[in-house]
């Protein structure tokens, strides 16, 4: 950590999944293996970028690496108080974040097996992490209701995102730019720009909270964000069950922007 | 600005996490009832479920080779691969 803060891009990333066509996945999926690892739910999935290997959080409060597809347990990491409802690969693979009902969201340095940073500034539970595809930010969404960005330099947390008036969910960033998503239990979804800082549009329609929002990996294309909702009854602290259900998908008609 | 282009229904059961797949022709969904929904974006009709999971399905993600295997993972603390 130098606490030279890092430089927001000005501009978009080249996205590589423009080039590339993909065939449908189908639905032909089949199954082909199950894996049993942890001693509670596994509440996220994270795929590492550049090898094989799968992180999985769990309420065990525990994470773990996996090979893929074999399935060999690689490496296992204690340290969170709590439930672990988050987690993502750094996007040059060697550092994982995890997000936790104890407050915190770590940093884990696997290739040197140990927890690199523990952010605390979260008074509550947080539930999903995100890194920007820079590799210099990480976006962390939280039970008191705001999104905050953190800076891969600095020991403090580089800014809050206020604006729900409800736990945010989940915490998504538009491939390649500046922008990210966000999903709340106020049943909005709100879209953010970390350039400004401003929440840039908010998305009314669903009639429950927003568990999940995603994008597809084509920014330029009209672009979508797919989310989904629950109940507010909560059942257990961290993740609620619901009884109606919807997911939607929102497009952006918008030129592809300049390549920085 | 940004308008709502679609809406899936899942019936009567929490939908926990949505992708698309790589060619965004569909959207699979993770959900309650332990089973993973799959919509497509064309007909904009269910194509199918993927049954298995004993739990509510939590999250899924794509692994990085060119078929695309999905995992998903769930309440009853175990990850799939599909292929």
């Amino acid at each position: 950590m130098t606490n030279e803060p890092h430089m927001i891009p000005k501009r978009e990333r080249f996205n590589p999944a423009l080039n590339e066509t993909f065939e449908a996945s189908g639905p032909h999926l089949s199954h082909l293996k199950t894996y049993k690892g942890h001693l509670q739910s596994i509440t996220a999935l994270s795929y590492n970028p550049k090898k094989d290997i799968v992180a999985t959080a769990s309420d065990d409060t525990t994470w773990k690496l996996w090979s893929i597809p074999n399935g060999d347990l690689i490496m296992s990491g204690e340290g969170h108080q709590d439930w672990v409802g988050g987690c993502a690969f750094h996007p040059r693979g060697n550092l994982l974040a995890t997000a936790s009902g104890d407050g915190t969201v770590k940093i884990w340095d696997f290739v040197n097996a140990c927890c690199a940073y523990t952010w605390s500034e979260h008074g509550q539970p947080v539930w999903k992490v995100a890194f920007h595809d820079t590799g210099d930010f990480l976006l962390s969404c939280s039970m008191d209701h705001t999104v905050k960005m953190w800076d891969l330099n600095m020991e403090k947390s580089r800014f809050t995102y206020r604006g729900h008036v409800d736990s945010v969910n989940s915490v998504s960033w538009q491939p390649y730019t500046q922008v990210f998503a966000s999903g709340s239990g106020d049943k909005t979804v709100s879209m953010w720009d970390i350039r400004t800082s401003q929440c840039v549009q908010t998305f009314y329609g669903h009639q429950n909270a927003i568990n999940s929002v995603r994008f597809n990996i084509r920014v330029s294309s009209p672009s979508c964000v797919t989310f989904s909702r629950r109940e507010i009854e909560l059942c257990p602290l961290h993740r609620t069950a619901s009884r109606k259900c919807g997911t939607c998908a929102w497009s952006k008609k918008r030129c592809p922007s300049t390549v920085g | 600005m940004v308008k709502e282009e679609m809406s899936f229904d899942s019936g009567m059961t929490s939908a926990n996490c949505a992708v698309f797949d790589k060619s965004c022709s569909l959207v699979f969904v993770a959900s309650e009832d332990a089973s993973i929904k799959i919509f497509n974006t064309q007909t904009r009709e269910k194509e199918t479920e993927l049954k298995g999971h004993e739990g509510a399905v939590l999250d899924l993600c794509w692994d990085n080779s060119p078929d695309s295997c999905l995992i998903s993972a769930g309440e009853d603390a175990s990850f799939k691969i599909w292929q």
